[in-house]
């Protein structure tokens, strides 16, 4: 297995990409979907292994500097990287590639070099644009995809395609499908213009089962990164929710007044490769509204409790029943665990009458303690529900 | 509105095919038609194969304010007319004009950025021009890619202007006329507008850095 270096999606493939398999990123017109081929490549190349990579729309040059502009340095990587040039023949300019495409138009000169290359074994050869290649070479390029894949699995090399899903004949997107061992749709939401962006697993023929989507941001550095756009934090008054918020964030904004949070505190988490948006609530009951308002749409829940106020855990308890209705995945954080005569997370769990489903994180907002923990439990709980 | 000088009303969502031949000043007339646009406090994103977005920048900046314009920059990365090339909050560059997924995703980011952060409603899409696109790519790679970028201006109920330094009526183009519903030809001194039932014909002329249009002909 080789990592799909693309954040939680070697989970859904069952652990990464085996040898010999093709993966497909079938990516949606307008979306900056060819990012995900190249961080797969750089993922394996910082890995040690070795790397192709096939250009059509721009020299080796440009490309290097697409690359860093993810922060990723392929330079330094000499002999293990190498690129097939199939766009300077087009524009009629000089290429310093190892292997350059004399006529590109001709899907016979890409068979060659591709022939040529794929005796060395567990390469993964990256296709900048597989559909730039069927636009030049005309549909019939596909019987040399479907050849490349079959000589790909004999020499337990790997295929990574980045696809343009442009409006194609439907035999051809059927035929692409079919050849692939794995195809991932990366795609835009939004219904005027494009305000979001996912992937998803359309195939994956190693498993039986596999299904899975995530939201995602591209950041520049660090290129493709999951996006979970809407994280409430709720709890008592006094819970420690806005320095929760606070501990979590690589920025954020608090709306308050003498100290107490009146409107909501907004954060934006940049974790590993998570990045996430959290938005707390006060905790008085007369902004229980914005608490509904909040709930929709949001995607996970963490409810803070003061672990030192029993008092306050039938509030506690009442505002995670509002939440919970909703069915969203929900963690109990019980704050304050620093404090000397703090409840200890079974008397919590007692007192509140949780059951076991639930999670009780312990933490100290303060000082940090916990809350990245409490951040993985949610965002596991987020994506095994998704 | 499409133009503030031009007495006619072309229906929003409408993609426009300004054509001329060679030298016959498609290029500007697409500026000029953009920067009545932008003086009217409407966004505009201009696809230049042609000119930097730096020169197109500073043409527009040298009229009006550039506030609402976005570029999308295909030739200074290709043409290496400068070192580091980064994107800027309203010129982004892509490869080369062969890279037309570049070119989608950008004009999307700009499209975003305009419709949803800072709300402009009225959005114009020009590509100057489909000549050069079509020098790199066949006519159907360019007409896939027109039919996502058309079906986009349609839902966001904008002009899209696309330049053409040839006879529209050219066979070699003619897929691309499928997704069209207005041609504009620039002949001499005259803009001729055609299709949706419209026939019209304007005189025009250049003076001092002005687009100056006379009444219907």
């Amino acid at each position: 297995m080789i990592p799909s270096g693309i954040p939680r999606l070697d989970s859904f493939l069952g652990g990464g990409i085996p040898e010999g398999k093709t993966v497909m990123y079938l990516i949606q017109p307008e979306v900056e979907g060819e990012i995900f081929g190249m961080q797969t490549l750089y993922k394996n190349l910082e890995e040690g292994r070795k790397g192709v990579f096939i250009t059509t729309k721009s020299d080796p040059q440009i490309i290097k500097e697409n690359f860093e502009e993810y922060g990723w340095d392929i330079s330094k990587y000499g002999d293990k990287l190498i690129f097939v040039d199939a766009y300077s023949s087009l524009i009629g300019s000089e290429s310093d590639a190892q292997y350059l495409i004399k006529n590109p138009n001709d899907i016979n000169s890409y068979s060659r070099i591709i022939n040529e290359i794929v005796e060395e074994s567990e390469t993964i050869i990256t296709f900048g644009s597989l559909s730039s290649i069927l636009d030049l070479c005309g549909d019939d390029a596909i019987k040399h995809v479907e050849k490349w894949n079959k000589m790909f699995n004999a020499n337990n090399a790997i295929g990574v395609y980045n696809f343009t899903n442009w409006p194609y004949s439907e035999e051809i997107k059927t035929k692409l499908n079919e050849i692939m061992n794995a195809v991932i749709r990366v795609g835009g939401i939004g219904e005027r213009v494009i305000l979001g962006q996912y992937y998803g697993i359309l195939k994956v023929d190693w498993l039986e089962k596999a299904k899975g989507n995530l939201m995602f941001k591209i950041a520049k550095p660090g290129g493709v990164k999951a996006f979970i756009p809407k994280v409430l934090v709720t709890g008592p008054f006094n819970a420690g929710k806005s320095t929760f918020v606070r501990s979590l964030s690589t920025r954020s904004v608090s709306v308050d007044r003498m100290g107490t949070t009146v409107a909501l505190d907004k954060g934006h988490i940049e974790y590993g490769d998570i990045t996430a948006d959290i938005f707390g609530t006060p905790g008085q009951e007369r902004f229980d509204p914005i608490l509904k308002f909040i709930a929709n749409e949001a995607m996970g829940v963490f409810l803070i409790i003061d672990s030192t106020k029993p008092e306050s855990f039938p509030r506690a308890k009442s505002m995670l029943e509002k939440t919970r209705a909703k069915g969203l995945p929900l963690i109990v954080v019980a704050n304050k665990q620093d404090i000397q005569h703090a409840l200890s997370i079974e008397e919590i769990r007692e007192k509140m009458k949780l059951p076991e489903s639930i999670e009780i994180v312990p933490t100290d907002a303060v000082k940090k303690k916990g809350v990245f923990e409490a951040f993985e439990i949610l965002i596991k709980k987020i994506e095994g529900s998704g | 509105m499409f133009h503030s000088k031009l007495d006619i009303n072309i229906p929003k969502g409408s993609n426009i095919l300004l054509s001329g031949p060679p030298l016959s000043g498609t290029s500007m007339m697409a500026k000029y038609i953009c920067l009545d646009a932008l003086e009217r406090k409407e966004a505009v994103i201009y696809i230049s194969t042609k000119e930097s977005g730096e020169k197109i920048q500073k043409w527009v900046s040298e009229r009006t304010d550039i506030k609402g314009l976005g570029i999308v920059d295909c030739i200074s990365k290709s043409l290496r007319l400068k070192t580091n090339i980064e994107d800027s909050n309203s010129i982004k560059y892509v490869s080369s004009s062969v890279d037309l997924t570049g070119v989608s995703v950008k004009y999307s980011g700009l499209l975003e950025r305009f419709w949803n952060i800072e709300e402009y409603k009225n959005i114009r899409v020009t590509i100057d021009s489909l000549s050069t696109l079509l020098m790199y790519s066949n006519v159907q790679t360019v007409f896939r890619f027109l039919h996502i970028l058309t079906g986009r201006v349609k839902k966001i109920d904008g002009y899209g202007i696309f330049t053409l330094d040839e006879d529209p009526e050219n066979p070699q183009v003619a897929p691309i006329k499928q997704l069209i519903d207005i041609i504009i030809k620039i002949e001499k001194n005259k803009i001729i507008f055609s299709g949706f039932g419209i026939k019209e014909e304007f005189e025009f002329e250049i003076k001092e850095g002005k687009l100056i249009v006379g009444g219907k002909k």
